[in-house]
């Protein structure tokens, strides 16, 4: 570009007068006005979650699930502000099983329309520590042998409490097909009292080898079933509940918080709502 | 070409006259060949000297109203509002000072025909021979520049990092070494990933500038922008189960480096490397993950493409 004096330029002469204050100007323009619009909310993997803050089990039982607290009247589960993991509610699952040999049950459950493969997600709350004497159950997985006939359902895997050589709280994977415990990936992992922790497990229920189950406490890895088949159908139920018998003392408070549904893992950093 | 270059054999005996004026305050320009002096001399035979004058300063202009380039195999000639470039290889520059004073004289509304004393007979055959070999006339410089492009855009850091293809369309107002520049641009897709979140972005850039070039170095036009963008980014999950698209917006200092290979015609290839930096680039979010990182605060470019000299 040659250097020219005819002044033939068109809208842009009074700025070409002014060359270097514009350059000065466009310089200092792009550094005071950097700046960035509003955050960018892509979407989610969550599929479903139930955060109690309506006071309501409604999160549960909208989708077809329910809550149910049975045989005993002393068994409750009312949503509560006694705790809660966010926000102001928190459902509050109260079970009196004493050494009278009888299951008492308190319990939310999902079953319609659950996908295939999924994460499930709950945060947990134990008052109290317990001595278990025959089972403790947080957290299950039941199946259907013909998944359009709800007479076929049955138990699967069943997350329980039990307790460690110190008395401590630790963790059991039941398998009610095999009639027997799953080997943990971490022995005897501390489950806490008096803190919320989460549990959350990786459920493909595949018919052929690429079933999987996988638990995490508070992220970290403590069971992992993989290379086999799941249930005889993809139909799946989920339970977070507080199910026991014989327990010391009988009554066993379990609150239980932001449960979710997700196609990707949450774990504990994890966001299920804004 | 040839009827000029026997009238100006017809000149070329004719006296100098003589002005008080200084010639400099009427013909500019810092080359050699030729040197604004030389034609000041072959201007004074063509027309009476105070109509040269008068006529020349009616060109106007904040200088000198008639500039005088050289540009090595060509020089440049700019009376006020007219401008003429003329090829000649050989540098002969007594012949281009001849020329160029009979296209001043003629920019400038001056008769040479008119001046005395009138040709001394016919017009020497050597002056056949002095006219510049015969070359298209460059084009005027053109007062706008409208340039497109493809590019190959770069996003690098934040959430990812990735390249995709794009277009980018400029203009340039004016023909000076500054001069203003806005852009468009558009490009994408970009495949990112972020947090373990698949998505899709596509960007448009609107960015203002000041230009500067070089002086012209043979057919080569070297210049730099400096200015600011505002960068539009839409984005859509691509792995999401509920997936939703976004748009927003980050604003940032901008720099580029050009290159443009003058042609005789209406358009030039040219050449950018661009860069833009948004320093507070949007926040991605996604649930179960949350906070993403933010979206790439670089964009680096490069595109080629033509530049049309219009108006």
């Amino acid at each position: 570009m040659e250097p020219r004096r005819d002044g033939r330029c068109l809208v842009g002469a009074a700025l070409i007068a002014r060359g270097r204050a514009a350059i000065a100007a466009a310089v200092l323009f792009g550094l005071l006005a950097a700046g960035c619009g509003p955050r960018m909310d892509l979407g989610s993997n969550v599929l479903w979650t139930a955060l109690f803050e309506d006071g309501t089990f409604d999160e549960w039982t909208n989708v077809g699930g329910a809550a149910n607290a049975y045989p005993d009247p002393a068994d409750t589960i009312v949503v509560s502000s006694t705790y809660a993991h966010h926000g102001r509610y928190a459902a509050e699952l109260t079970i009196d099983a004493g050494s009278d040999g009888t299951q008492e049950n308190t319990g939310l459950t999902r079953k319609e329309g659950l996908p295939a493969e999924a994460y499930y997600s709950a945060w947990y709350y134990l008052p109290r520590t317990i001595t278990v004497g025959t089972f403790w159950i947080l957290f299950k997985f039941r199946l259907r042998t013909d998944a359009n006939n709800s007479n076929t359902e049955n138990e699967f895997y069943d997350l329980e409490l039990t307790n460690a050589a110190d008395g401590s709280l630790t963790l059991l994977l039941y398998d009610h097909q095999s009639g027997a415990d799953v080997p943990l990936v971490t022995p005897t992992p501390v489950v806490p009292v008096g803190v919320w922790f989460q549990i959350e497990a990786f459920y493909r229920n595949a018919q052929d080898d690429s079933g999987r189950l996988t638990i995490w406490l508070d992220g970290r890895s403590v069971v992992d079933v993989s290379g086999q088949p799941m249930a005889p159908t993809p139909w799946v139920e989920w339970d977070v509940v507080d199910v026991g018998e014989n327990l010391t003392p009988s009554t066993a408070v379990v609150a239980i918080d932001d449960c979710a549904i997700s196609l990707s893992r949450v774990g504990p950093t994890g966001v299920i709502a804004e | 070409m040839v009827g000029m270059a026997v009238f100006l054999g017809a000149m070329s005996g004719a006296a100098a006259q003589s002005t008080n004026v200084d010639p400099a305050s009427l013909i500019g320009g810092s080359g050699s060949c030729p040197s604004p002096a030389l034609v000041w001399r072959h201007l004074l035979p063509l027309v009476p000297s105070q109509t040269l004058v008068d006529r020349i300063r009616l060109l106007g202009g904040p200088g000198a109203p008639v500039q005088i380039a050289d540009l090595g195999p060509s020089f440049l000639v700019t009376a006020g509002s007219h401008v003429r470039e003329y090829a000649d290889q050989s540098r002969d520059c007594a012949r281009r000072a001849q020329f160029a004073a009979v296209f001043v004289a003629i920019a400038a509304g001056a008769d040479p025909t008119a001046a005395g004393p009138p040709p001394a007979g016919p017009p020497p055959i050597e002056a056949v021979r002095a006219a510049p070999p015969e070359a298209p006339a460059a084009p005027a410089v053109a007062r706008l520049h409208l340039d497109l492009g493809a590019t190959a855009d770069a996003v690098l850091g934040g959430a990812g990092s990735t390249i995709a293809p794009g277009i980018l369309f400029r203009i340039a107002f004016g023909h000076r070494p500054l001069v203003p520049v806005v852009g468009l641009g558009v490009s994408g897709p970009f495949d990112l990933d972020a947090g373990g979140v698949g998505f899709r972005q596509w960007r448009a850039t609107a960015d203002v500038n000041v230009r500067a070039a070089n002086r012209a170095t043979g057919r080569t036009r070297v210049f730099v922008e400096f200015g600011a963008a505002i960068e539009l980014l839409a984005d859509r999950a691509t792995t999401l189960a509920v997936a939703q698209s976004q748009v927003s917006y980050a604003v940032g200092p901008r720099a580029a480096a050009g290159l443009l290979l003058a042609t005789r015609r209406k358009w030039s290839p040219f050449f950018l490397i661009h860069a833009a930096w948004f320093p507070d680039a949007p926040e991605l979010f996604a649930l179960p993950a949350g906070d993403l990182g933010r979206a790439a605060p670089w964009n680096l470019g490069a595109t080629a493409g033509v530049s049309w000299g219009l108006l």
